[in-house]
């Protein structure tokens, strides 16, 4: 193995496989130069270790408090029981098209429906019978019963 | 004899399974804690506590952020106890904790991070009166902390784990949760990165410290 393919593999050198390391090694003792690096390389991985090293300062943990819940934590099986449960009635979350879709669509769909009842309830309001047998819309006059005949004077229905 | 009849463990027990950190007092321990007793798990905590802020610590790079860090994996440990199973190691459930708590604080406060090199300076010496080595020690944690930015979470929990903490492959694989093969690329990867960003970024800063990434 040449200098320049050695020291592509330096810095993986604590991964590599027990083959490669005893070939880099018996090239360190032919080659002071490769060697050389090597030691500057791991020197510097120390180094950098140490640097990153965590050194809690003074009074660090005075104030780690841990809010944990006063209930007891989940049990294997009750955690299965709840999603159980979950899953049972997941639909009620999911009516039709998932969580928020659903809703909306659902939300909607009861207001187009509103709607469309709104104008047949406001006409049949506006329809009003007279005592005297006329029916009149929309102040407009529409038909006269009179002695059982029917009489259609304008079925011009906006 | 002071024995805790509501979970069966003594203070005794509990104190000489902190300091001894044999595996079997540690597992009853545990059990305890699983039973919903506080004072159990307040023992894990203390035996814990360091490491996981340690991790957190180099996962983020502030003392302040990684005690906050611990304290959401505290609780989050203590509200799913109950699911972990006793015959795996406690702290490689807890470093996953740690990393994925640590990549999500790192995601929501990507865009405030502005860390100046005079405040890691300021916090090293309120520990350290070597002016020279502290001075050393807060330019190459500045340029690591700095470079450390373009590593992907991925990237970064490797290098955290493997080349900071020190823990083996599989050790790594088992708390990223990836297999061995893929820990490795992602070390090659995060490894490389932070060569290439320190040579082109930070050489000058690094120049005396005796750090050579340039090799």
């Amino acid at each position: 193995m040449d200098c320049k393919n050695v020291r592509k593999l330096l810095w993986d050198f604590m991964d590599l496989n027990p083959e490669k390391k005893s070939t880099l090694e018996k090239h360190f003792e032919s080659c002071p130069h490769c060697k050389e690096h090597f030691i500057s390389y791991q020197k510097s991985c120390g180094s950098i270790k140490k640097a990153l090293e965590f050194e809690a300062p003074q009074n660090y943990w005075n104030d780690f408090a841990l809010n944990l819940s006063t209930k007891k934590p989940y049990s294997f099986l009750s955690r299965i029981w709840a999603n159980q449960v979950s899953e049972a009635i997941g639909f009620l979350r999911t009516p039709l098209l998932g969580p928020v879709p659903a809703y909306l669509f659902s939300a909607l769909l009861l207001v187009f429906l509103a709607l469309g009842l709104f104008p047949t309830f406001l006409s049949n309001k506006q329809l009003e019978r007279w005592p005297n047998n006329l029916v009149i819309a929309e102040n407009q006059l529409i038909s006269a019963v009179d002695d059982g005949r029917v009489t259609i004077y304008s079925a011009e229905i906006k | 004899m002071n024995k805790d009849t509501r979970n069966g463990l003594s203070e005794k027990e509990r104190k000489s399974a902190l300091t001894s950190g044999e595996d079997e007092k540690i597992t009853e321990i545990i059990k305890s804690a699983q039973k919903g007793d506080q004072k159990a798990f307040q023992i894990l905590v203390e035996k814990y506590k360091a490491q996981v802020a340690g991790i957190a610590y180099k996962m983020v790079g502030s003392y302040e952020d990684a005690k906050d860090i611990s304290q959401i994996v505290f609780v989050k440990t203590y509200q799913n106890l109950g699911s972990f199973d006793t015959t795996k190691k406690l702290s490689t459930w807890l470093y996953r904790i740690t990393i994925n708590a640590s990549i999500d604080f790192i995601r929501k406060h990507k865009k405030h991070r502005h860390e100046a090199l005079e405040s890691i300076a300021g916090e090293l010496k309120e520990k350290k009166r070597d002016v020279e080595g502290t001075y050393k020690r807060s330019l190459i944690q500045w340029a690591i902390r700095k470079a450390m930015e373009v590593l992907n979470p991925k990237q970064r929990s490797v290098f955290v784990l493997r080349d900071l903490e020190g823990l083996d492959i599989k050790e790594v694989a088992q708390i990223t949760g990836m297999p061995q093969a893929t820990v490795r690329w992602y070390l090659h990867r995060a490894r490389s990165r932070l060569r290439e960003e320190l040579i082109r970024h930070y050489s000058g800063v690094l120049e005396g410290t005796g750090i050579k990434y340039g090799l």
